[in-house]
C-alpha cells in the first residue's frame, strides 16, 4: 500500500513540473528562513551556556534606593561576595569583575606594539573555576591571586607577542600618566561569541585594592556599588531558596549600615541563564537583548513558513479538479477516508522532505545574508548532528502537515458522486478558502512592502536631514594621551601645528565630545531670584569649536581666540528650559569645579544625539583642556587618502608607539542608526520573501485556472473574443483579490508603522504615496505572474484548446 | 438482496423538482441477472448509483441483505463497497496516474490483499481479459474499448457478490462485447449477482430479466 502511495506521489510530482516546482521552492524558501530565524534564536538562547555549571551561576545585583529613588544596577559592592561566601549556607564560591572597557577603551602596550581595548577586566581568581572558559596555559588557582598578574586571550596573544612564549611577558596599561605594568601569568582561550563577558585581558582582582585604583575611587566599603559579583551554589541549593537566604542577609548585613551613607540596598539574584535575554539592569552587559525581539522573530519565522504552505495548500485543492476522479474511484474501489488522508498526507510529506533538502542548502547560502543582518556567523555547521537531525525531521513533518491537513482532509471528506461530477457547492467551498488564503499572502505582503518603503524612507531622512551643522568631511582624531601635563599639552600642539600646515587640513578643533558621541552631564543653576536648576550636557571644547562644525550662532558670537577661559554657548534648548530671555552675559553656577561661569552665546539647536531623541539642553564649554580626547579636523574633500596618510605619518612622528585611531564624524553618526538599518534590512528581506511566496502560489493557481478554462477560453475565441478581452478575464478575479488585500493591509502597515516612527523624534511623516506604491508593485507583480498564463492562454490556438477537451 | 420500495429522485432548482425516478420498486435476488434498459436520459445511471450506494434516493426505502441503507454508517458503506459490490462505469473512470497493472492491484491493496495473492490474482485478470501486454502502460495510452475492458477487469478482480455494470460494453466492437458479456454470464453462474445497463436487446437477453425505464418510471412488462 505505502509503495503504491509512494509510486503515485512521485508519479504526480513528476509530471506536474510546474506545480511541483512551485512547491518544492516555496516550501524550501520557507523552511530555510524559518531556519535561520531559529538558528538565530537559539543562538540567542545560547548565551552563558557553555558554562558547565550554568545553572549554579548567579548574579548579585542591587536594589538601591536614596532620596526617594530607586534603581536596580547589575553591579553590588565588592565587599558581598566574600561575605556571601562565608555567611550564606549554599554558596559555594564567587568571583568579582570589574570591567575597566566599560568606563573606557584602554589602551595597552607591549613594547611597540598598542592596541586600544574595551576587554580589559579584573577577576578573582575563582573566575576559572565559577566559569568554564577554559585556561590554556597557566595554573588556573594561582594565575590571578597576587596583583599586576594578568591572563590574557589567544587571540590577544598572537597580536602582541607573536610566536614569543606569553607568560612572563610585562604588558602596560595606561591609565592617565600613570603607566601599570602587569606580567602574564596565563593564556585563556577567547571567549565564545556567545559569552556576555567579552574580555581580552583578565587581571587580578586583588589589583584594585592597590594604591592605584583604591586611591582615587573607593573600594571596600559596602556604599562603593560598582563591580559584578556572580556565585556559585551548591547542587542541592535552590533558587528559592538562595533567595530566602539572601533576603536574611540583607535584613542582617546592609540595613541600616553605615557604609551605605544612607541608601538602602537590597540584594537581587539573576540566574546567569536568564541575564543575556531578560536582565533590563544599569549597567547590564551591553551585549543584552531583549527576549520580546525573539518572541517576535520566532512569529515572524513561523508567519513565513505558513505563507509558504497556504501555497501549497491553495495549488493541492486547486488541482483536486483534477484529483477528484482518481479520489472518488478510490472511495468506490473501498478506499477509507484514513487511508486517503495518509495517502495526501504522505504525498505532501515527501514534497516538504525534498523541500527540506533544499531549504538546508538554501540556508547555508543565506547565512551571509543573515550575518549582515545579525552580526552572528549563523550556520548549521554550529549545531551538532542531533540537533539537526530533530530539526531536519520537525521541519520535514511540520510542513508536510501544515500543508497537507487541510487538502487532505477536504478532499477525503468529499461524496464520491459528486467528485465525479464536480456540483457547485463543493468547487465553491474549495474556492473561498483559496481566495481567502490568497488574500491572506498579499495582506502580509504588501504589508511588509509598507513597512520597508516607511522604514527606508526614514533612513533616507535621517541620511539627508539638516542636522545644523556640517557633518561631512570631519575627521575625528583619538588623543590618547591627557592633556593635563604641560609636556603632553605642547606634544599636542606640536601635532596640530604640524598637520595644519597641510593645506587640505582646513581647520582643526580640539574638543571632549563630538555629535555623535559621548557628552557630560552636570548641574547648571542660573542667579538671581527664581533661580532654576537643570541637569544638561555639557561639553569642554576650544575656541575653535563653533567654525569648525559649522554651527550658527542666534545670539552672542563664537568663542575667539583671546577668549575668556570658562565662557559657555548655550543651545536654544538650554535657553528655553532654563527660562532665560537675555542669556549672553548672564552667568550660570556650575558644579563642574569651575564656580560660576558666563554665558556668551546662543548656538542654534542642532542635532549632537540620534535623530530619535529630542535636542537636549547643551552648554559648550571653552576651556578645561586637560579633558580634551578628540581632535576634529576638517579637511578638503579631495583626496582623503592622501589627506589621511598625511595625519597618520605625523601622528606617528610624534606619537611614536600610539596607534593613529580616527574616524570620520559621519560615519559615527550613521553608526546611531546600526539597529535601525539591521531592523529595515530584515523588513525587506521578509517583504522580499513574503511577496516572492505569494507570487510563486498565484502563479501556480493561475496556471491551474487557465488550465481549467481552456475549454471556455476556446469557445470564446471561435466566438470571437479579442486576447485583450480573454487576459481581462482570466487576470480580473486576482487583480480583485490583491485589491481586497490592499484594503486590509494598508491600515495594518499604517497602525505597526506609526508606533515605529514614534520612537524617532526626527521623522518622516507616511505619504498616501507609500500605499499606493506598495499596492503597485503588489498588483504589478501579481499581473505579471497571471498574465505570463493569460497570455499563453489567450493567443493559443482554439482549435488546439478544443481538441484536448 | 435488494429491495427498492417507492425510490423516488428529484433534482430541485428555484423550488422547481425535476423528477428523475418515480416510484421505483424492485427487488432483486442473489444470483439473478438484470439488465436495465430504457432510452438516455430515462435515468438508468441514477438508478444503478443509487443501488450501489454511491447516490441518496429522496424519497423511499432501500434496504440491502435486510439492512436500511439510509442507517448504514460511513465505515459499513465502505466496507460493502471494498468486499461486497463492484461496479463498472459508463465512463471507465480509471485512475490515470497508475498504470493498468496498478489500477487492477488498488482493490486488492484496500482489501489488504498479500503481495504473492495479488500478483497471482492480477497475472490472472490480464491474461482473462488479454491485456498481458498493456499492463505498464497508462490509461491515456489505451483506447476507450481498452480502457473499458481493464474497468471491467477492476471491478470483477476483488471477486464481489454484486457487480453494477453501466454499459459495459457500449465502447466495444461486437466480438469483444460478446466475450465481455460471456464472461458475466459465467460470473453469474457461478453465484455472483449481476445488474446491468445496455441498450441492446441482444445483451439484455444474457440476463433473465429486464426492466425497462422510462422517464422515471418503471414500464410494465
Ligand atoms: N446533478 C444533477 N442535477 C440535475 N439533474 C441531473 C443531475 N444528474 C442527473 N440529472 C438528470 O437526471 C436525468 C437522468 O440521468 P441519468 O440517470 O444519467 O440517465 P441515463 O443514465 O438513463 O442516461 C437526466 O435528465 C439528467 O439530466
Ligand atoms: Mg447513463
Amino acid at each position: 500500500m505505502i509503495e503504491n502511495y509512494l509510486k503515485i506521489a512521485f508519479r504526480n510530482i513528476l509530471r506536474n513540473k510546474v506545480y511541483s516546482f512551485i512547491n518544492i521552492v516555496g516550501l524550501s524558501i520557507g523552511i530555510a528562513s524559518c531556519l535561520v530565524i531559529l538558528l538565530y534564536v537559539q543562538y540567542e538562547f545560547s548565551f552563558d551556556r557553555f558554562n558547565k555549571n550554568y545553572s549554579r551561576i548567579y548574579r548579585t545585583a542591587s536594589e538601591i534606593s536614596f532620596s526617594g529613588k530607586t534603581i536596580k544596577a547589575a553591579v553590588s559592592s565588592d565587599k558581598l561576595g566574600p561575605a556571601l561566601k562565608d555567611d550564606v549556607p549554599g554558596v559555594e564560591n564567587y568571583t568579582r569583575i570589574f570591567d575597566l572597557g566599560m568606563i573606557a577603551r584602554q589602551l595597552v602596550k607591549f613594547q611597540d606594539r598598542s592596541f586600544y581595548t574595551r576587554g580589559f577586566m579584573f577577576v578573582d581568581s575563582s573566575f576559572f573555576s565559577v566559569f568554564s572558559y577554559k585556561l590554556l596555559e597557566g595554573n588556573s588557582s594561582s594565575a590571578l591571586s597576587v596583583p599586576y598578574s594578568i591572563v590574557i586571550t589567544k587571540s590577544a596573544a598572537l597580536k602582541y607577542f607573536g610566536d614569543r612564549d606569553p607568560v612572563g611577558q610585562v604588558v602596560q596599561l595606561e591609565q592617565g600618566d600613570t603607566t601599570l605594568n602587569f606580567t602574564v601569568t596565563g593564556v585563556v582561550a577567547d571567549p565564545p561569541s556567545n559569552s556576555s563577558l567579552q574580555f581580552q585581558f583578565l587581571s587580578s582582582f586583588s589589583t584594585l585594592y592597590t594604591n592605584w585604583w583604591a586611591h582615587d575611587i573607593t573600594i571596600g566599603k559596602w556604599g562603593t556599588i560598582s563591580y559584578y559579583t556572580f556565585i556559585l551554589s551548591s547542587h542541592s541549593q535552590s533558587a528559592g531558596n538562595l533567595r530566602k537566604e539572601l533576603a536574611l542577609f540583607t535584613e542582617q548585613h546592609l540595613k541600616g549600615n553605615p557604609e551605605l551613607e544612607g541608601m538602602s540596598v537590597s540584594v537581587i539574584l539573576q540566574p546567569l541563564k536568564d541575564i543575556h535575554l531578560r536582565s533590563h539592569l544599569d549597567y547590564d552587559f551591553p551585549s543584552n537583548m531583549d527576549i520580546q525581539t525573539l518572541y517576535i522573530l520566532s512569529v515572524i519565522a513561523l508567519f513565513l513558513l505558513f505563507l509558504a504552505c497556504v501555497n501549497f495548500m491553495n495549488l493541492s485543492t486547486a488541482k483536486y479538479v483534477k484529483r477528484s476522479k482518481e479520489i472518488s474511484v478510490r472511495k468506490v474501489l473501498g478506499a477509507e477516508r484514513a487511508q486517503l488522508i495518509s495517502q495526501f498526507l504522505g504525498e505532501s510529506l515527501i514534497t516538504s522532505l525534498l523541500a527540506t533538502v533544499l531549504g538546508l542548502v538554501l540556508v547555508e547560502l543565506l547565512a551571509p545574508y543573515a550575518k549582515a543582518l545579525t552580526g552572528v556567523g549563523l550556520s548549521l555547521h554550529k549545531l551538532n548532528g542531533g540537533v539537526i537531525g530533530i530539526g531536519f525531521v520537525a521541519a520535514t513533518v511540520v510542513t508536510g502537515l501544515l500543508a497537507g491537513i487541510y487538502p487532505a482532509v477536504f478532499l477525503s471528506s468529499m461524496e464520491p458522486l459528486s467528485l465525479f461530477k464536480r456540483t457547485i457547492k463543493s468547487v465553491n467551498l474549495g474556492d473561498a478558502v483559496r481566495k481567502f488564503l490568497v488574500v491572506f499572502q498579499f495582506t502580509i505582503s504588501i504589508a511588509l512592502i509598507v513597512c520597508a518603503i516607511v522604514v527606508a524612507n526614514q533612513m533616507g531622512y535621517i541620511q539627508n536631514s539638516d542636522l545644523g551643522f556640517n557633518k561631512s568631511n570631519l575627521v575625528v582624531i583619538s588623543l590618547c594621551r591627557p592633556l593635563w601635563q604641560a609636556d603632553e599639552m605642547s606634544r599636542f600642539d606640536a601635532y596640530r601645528t604640524e598637520i595644519a600646515r597641510n593645506p587640505n587640513v582646513v581647520s582643526t578643533t580640539a574638543s571632549y565630545g563630538y555629535p555623535g558621541g559621548i557628552f557630560m552631564k552636570s548641574s547648571f543653576q542660573t542667579t538671581g531670584k527664581d533661580s532654576k536648576s537643570l541637569v544638561m550636557n555639557w561639553v569642554p571644547v576650544d575656541s575653535e569649536y563653533i567654525n569648525v562644525l559649522g554651527l550658527h550662532m542666534k545670539a552672542g558670537v563664537p568663542f575667539s581666540k583671546s577668549h575668556t577661559q570658562y565662557g559657555m554657548i548655550i543651545n536654544e534648548s538650554a535657553q528655553r528650559e532654563l527660562g532665560l530671555n537675555n542669556p549672553v552675559g548672564q552667568e550660570l553656577v556650575t558644579y563642574n569645579g569651575l564656580g560660576n561661569c558666563k554665558i556668551v552665546g546662543v548656538v542654534r539647536d542642532f542635532n549632537y544625539q540620534s535623530l530619535r531623541n529630542k535636542i537636549d539642553p547643551l552648554v559648550i564649554f571653552d576651556g578645561k583642556q586637560s579633558q580634551y580626547q578628540f581632535l576634529i579636523c576638517r579637511i578638503a574633500p579631495l583626496n582623503y587618502q592622501a589627506t589621511l596618510n598625511f595625519l597618520k605619518t605625523r601622528w606617528d612622528e610624534i606619537y611614536p608607539g600610539y596607534p593613529f585611531d580616527y574616524s570620520f564624524l559621519d560615519a559615527d553618526l550613521a553608526r546611531l542608526y546600526v539597529n535601525d538599518g539591521r531592523f529595515g534590512g530584515a523588513v525587506n528581506g521578509f517583504a522580499g520573501l513574503a511577496i516572492a511566496i505569494a507570487c510563486l502560489g498565484l502563479f501556480g493557481l493561475a496556471s491551474f485556472g487557465v488550465q481549467e478554462r481552456t475549454k471556455e477560453i476556446g469557445i470564446r475565441k471561435v466566438l470571437g473574443a479579442s486576447v485583450p478581452v480573454i487576459i481581462k478575464l482570466l487576470s480580473g478575479e486576482f487583480v480583485k483579490l490583491v485589491l481586497v488585500a490592499n484594503v486590509i493591509a494598508w491600515p495594518l502597515a499604517y497602525y505597526v508603522m506609526t508606533r515605529w516612527l514614534q520612537g524617532f523624534a526626527y521623522r518622516t511623516g507616511i505619504g498616501i504615496w507609500i500605499f499606493i506604491l506598495s499596492g503597485g508593485i503588489a498588483l504589478a507583480v501579481a499581473l505579471m505572474t497571471v498574465a505570463a498564463h493569460a497570455i499563453k492562454a489567450a493567443t493559443a490556438n482554439p482549435i488546439q484548446s478544443l481538441r484536448y477537451e | 438482496m435488494i429491495k427498492l420500495s417507492a425510490i423516488e429522485k428529484y433534482y430541485e432548482n428555484r423550488a422547481i423538482k425535476t423528477y428523475v425516478l418515480r416510484n421505483i420498486n424492485l427487488e432483486v435476488k442473489p444470483g439473478e441477472f438484470v439488465s436495465v434498459m430504457g432510452p438516455s436520459g430515462s435515468g438508468k445511471t441514477t438508478l444503478l448509483n443509487i443501488i450501489g450506494m454511491l447516490d441518496t434516493p429522496s424519497n423511499g426505502e432501500y434496504y440491502f441483505l435486510d439492512e436500511p441503507v439510509h442507517k448504514m454508517s460511513e465505515k459499513k458503506l465502505t466496507e460493502l463497497h471494498k468486499t461486497y459490490i463492484g461496479f463498472v462505469f459508463q465512463s471507465y473512470h480509471l485512475i490515470d496516474e497508475l498504470t493498468v497493472y496498478e489500477n487492477l492491484e488498488t482493490p486488492l491493496l484496500y482489501q489488504k490483499v498479500n503481495g504473492n495473492d495479488r500478483k497471482g490474482r492480477v497475472a490472472e485478470a490480464l491474461d482473462k481479459f488479454n491485456i498481458v501486454a498493456k499492463k505498464d502502460l497508462f490509461p491515456n495510452q489505451l483506447s476507450g474499448g481498452q480502457q473499458q475492458l481493464v474497468a471491467i477487469a477492476r471491478a470483477v478482480i476483488a471477486e464481489p457478490k454484486l457487480i453494477l455494470a453501466d454499459e459495459p460494453t457500449g465502447n466495444l466492437h461486437s466480438e469483444q462485447g460478446k466475450e465481455i458479456m460471456d464472461l458475466l454470464k459465467e460470473l453469474n453462474n457461478q453465484g455472483t449477482t449481476i445488474i446491468q445497463v445496455t441498450h441492446s436487446e441482444t445483451n439484455a437477453a444474457y440476463g433473465n430479466r429486464i426492466i425497462r425505464l422510462k422517464d422515471g418510471w418503471i414500464e410494465k412488462a
